[in-house]
């Protein structure tokens, strides 16, 4: 299939978004979308980790031989969440604290070893690129959206400024609450895209009737 | 021999072990050059406290004089003692790293505590978390409970009169219901502080 | 005549016609009253107010679902079992008169819309959508208020009874804590005699098996205090303490979430008082809800291996025969 930019993006963010859409990576996204700030700063991590391991998987994918292709591409991802933690630790503090144990669990998400696997070694450095930014930024959206309203409903602050004073569900703070938020996004997103598809068809159905009777006309 | 070169399996060993060769030699040359080193993590905890970066001077640090911890009792242990501002001078601060014993299952709670020293007169001026082990319920130790240890520090504590976190008539405390033990180990922590002071003869 | 005795051990799905749903339902309401009326007493009009709030959510929340899903206004009324107003109840009683005033609200409307609508309705729930509402409420809105009130509008700090049992053993009045007088908890908690009355008011109604729960509270007593030493002195404030009464006799007797055999249900309601003795020792909290909760999730289990009769079966003799 041909590869276009909208093709790649829209692919990413909305029909085939990680969180929502392919359900991988969920342990992150179960433990870290208690604040948004988390949400952010665990996207960027992997967004980064995305990029580059999908760069240089794509530009070695003639190289590995197939045998060892996961341990291979295992390797590389390894060696760019290092990297991701030693910057991190020198530069945003604050987010590696935040971050705790999930940074090194980066590693073993499964986006990043998916998109490895399926996307970067079949096409072209720029395109696994491409495919990398998105699918992080789709993760990224994912996690965010779900941080705030967990963070909103938990904790009456959003960001870390404080909205409202006496009205918090702790419910929606807890493990229980994550699963259940998540079941909720799932949910909410399948319907809008559903909607999305229908609406796409519609267009489709419309456009063939129309070269139909254009054709017809046309005799 | 050429056939041992282009047979399968030695394709792949080599080819994991050069990614692990070169992975590693970028790994270790970028930890080298971006290394934080013990006092920049001093650093950052205190900036946690004053919320900017400020001069201090080390008076124990049991990360850098040695394993050893610098003040400890059955309530617990001091591990850091910091001094910001002059001695000679009448106002400064002291800053204190002290874990408390006696938590939820034997478990402990490490805090920050700040210490303004005005004149002849000093107070517990902040109190942060840092960590705790094995405790379950740290939600419920929120604000409202670290600000009751912001007092000025009276004679009658000099004299030994301490925090206690289940004397429910005293003015010192509300008991945390359901968090008894937890709190029981933050006061510990403060308390010590509070005899570390008094053993030591810091206050004037 | 016939029709007037309500059998209550078949084999699900039960065929249920709109009048005995009902019947039932209304019963447990009337049974639940004496225990609203003890704790109007004990802790004032506010007890009331929020049972009011949760039974309005619950019933309102039911409505809303159905609208969401097109059915009509006048389909809502023809359907209405009275299960929405008796869950609405259990969690209204299940908070104590310091928790905020929307939480029954939240947690009527979460016990409704999650754990009954979504999974089909009544007859189709997983697990007690009371024991889910009370859970959510507990979980959400204990860390804004960490005490309880006594009757009488007084604030104290400290734990309840059951806290106190675990720390300092029992040194109050058997009969209080009977009564209810004077303690802290929740509001439909703390006076077992009216919870007993209610119970009794079933049971003679036949609604409700009587043994089992009456199994359900000596297992867990039993089971308490040899966990704790075999201090048989214990064994009655440990039954009467938490919220032990009000789960066993109204919570795990639900239909639905209940075994379909004889014997299942025996086994379900020994097996719920290890479990609720057992998590009561190991953590010092009020574990009833949880422990109905989990073992909700364990009655498909014990449905598999512990099978009805046919109606009419014979068990033939091994290598029987001619």
């Amino acid at each position: 299939m041909k590869n276009s930019l909208k093709n790649v993006a829209v692919s990413g963010v909305i029909t085939s978004n990680p969180t929502l859409k392919l359900v991988l990576g969920t342990c992150p996204t179960l433990a870290l979308t208690t604040l948004a700030m988390n949400g952010i700063g665990m996207g960027l991590a992997v967004t980064f980790v995305l990029i580059f391991s999908n760069l240089l998987v794509s530009l070695l994918r003639k190289v590995i031989p197939n045998q060892v292709r996961i341990p291979a591409f295992v390797l590389i991802i390894a060696t760019f969440v290092t990297a991701v933690r030693i910057l991190l630790d020198k530069f945003l503090p604050v987010i590696y604290e935040s971050l705790g144990l999930y940074l090194p669990l980066i590693v073993v998400n499964c986006i990043i070893l998916a998109r490895a696997e399926s996307f970067a070694s079949k096409n072209s450095p720029l395109w696994a690129m491409a495919d990398g930014l998105f699918m992080g930024i789709g993760f990224t959206l994912a996690l965010t959206a779900m941080g705030a309203v967990r963070e909103l409903l938990g904790s009456g602050a959003i960001f870390g400024v404080k909205l409202w004073d006496n009205f918090s569900i702790a419910f929606f703070s807890s493990s229980a609450g994550a699963f259940f938020t998540y079941g909720v996004f799932i949910a909410l997103f399948s319907l809008l895209s559903s909607f999305i598809e229908k609406k796409q068809k519609d267009k489709q159905m419309q456009k063939l009737l129309d070269s139909t009777s254009t054709s017809e006309v046309k005799q | 021999m050429k056939k041992v070169f282009s047979s399968i399996w030695f394709r792949c060993i080599s080819v994991l072990l050069c990614i692990s060769i070169i992975a590693g030699g970028g790994l270790a040359l970028l930890n080298d050059v971006l290394y934080v080193s013990p006092e920049e993590r001093t650093a950052r905890s205190i900036k946690k406290i004053y919320g900017t970066v400020v001069e201090y001077d080390s008076l124990l640090d049991a990360d850098i004089d040695g394993a050893e911890v610098i003040y400890s009792d059955e309530m617990g242990e001091i591990t850091k003692v910091f001094r910001i501002g002059e001695e000679s001078s009448n106002s400064y601060d002291m800053l204190f790293k002290s874990t408390g014993n006696n938590g939820y299952k034997g478990g402990t709670i490490t805090l920050w505590v700040k210490v303004v020293f005005e004149g002849t007169t000093y107070k517990i001026d902040k109190v942060v978390l840092e960590s705790f082990t094995k405790q379950t319920l740290m939600s419920k130790l929120d604000g409202s409970f670290y600000s009751g240890f912001l007092i000025d520090v009276t004679d009658a504590y000099k004299n030994g009169e301490l925090f206690s976190a289940t004397d429910s008539s005293s003015e010192n405390y509300n008991p945390i219901s359901g968090a008894t033990f937890s709190a029981n180990s933050a006061v510990n922590a403060v308390n010590l502080v509070l005899k570390c002071i008094n053993d030591k003869g810091w206050e004037k | 005549m016939a029709e007037n005795k309500l059998y209550f051990y078949s084999s699900s799905p039960h065929v249920k016609s709109k009048t005995s749903t009902r019947f039932i339902m209304g019963n447990v309401c009337i049974a639940l009253l004496p225990t609203l009326i003890a704790g109007t007493i004990f802790f004032g009009w506010m007890a009331l107010l929020f049972v009011a709030i949760s039974v309005a959510s619950a019933i309102l929340s039911e409505l809303v679902y159905l609208l969401i899903c097109k059915k009509t206004f006048k389909y809502f009324m023809d359907n209405f079992d009275f299960t929405s107003i008796v869950t609405g109840l259990l969690v209204g009683l299940s908070l104590g008169v310091n928790y905020p005033l929307y939480a029954g609200a939240f947690g009527s409307a979460f016990a409704i819309i999650v754990v009954k609508m979504l999974f089909g309705g009544t007859g189709k729930n997983i697990v007690n959508p009371a024991v889910a509402g009370r859970i959510f409420v507990f979980i959400s809105f204990q860390s804004i208020v960490g005490k309880w009130i006594v009757p009488g509008g007084e604030l104290i700090t400290g734990a309840t009874t059951l806290t106190n049992l675990f720390q300092n053993g029992f040194s109050g009045n058997l009969l209080d804590l009977f009564l209810g007088v004077g303690l802290e908890g929740c509001i439909g908690e703390t006076c077992k005699l009216a919870l007993i009355l209610g119970a009794i008011y079933l049971a003679i109604l036949k609604i409700i098996d009587i043994r089992l729960p009456l199994i359900y509270v000596a297992v867990t007593g039993l089971f308490q205090t040899c966990l704790m030493g075999f201090d048989f002195n214990l064994f009655l404030p440990s039954i009467l303490s938490g919220g032990l009464i009000l789960g066993a006799f109204f919570m795990a007797t639900d239909y639905v979430t209940t075994p379909n055999t004889k014997i299942g249900n025996y086994v379900y309601f020994v097996a719920l008082g290890l479990v609720t003795a057992g998590l009561r020792v190991a953590t010092g909290m009020e574990v009833v809800s949880f422990a109905i909760l989990l073992m909700n999730l364990f009655v498909p289990l014990i449905d598999k291996f512990i099978r009805p009769r046919p109606f009419g079966f014979k068990k033939t003799s091994k290598g029987g025969g001619k």
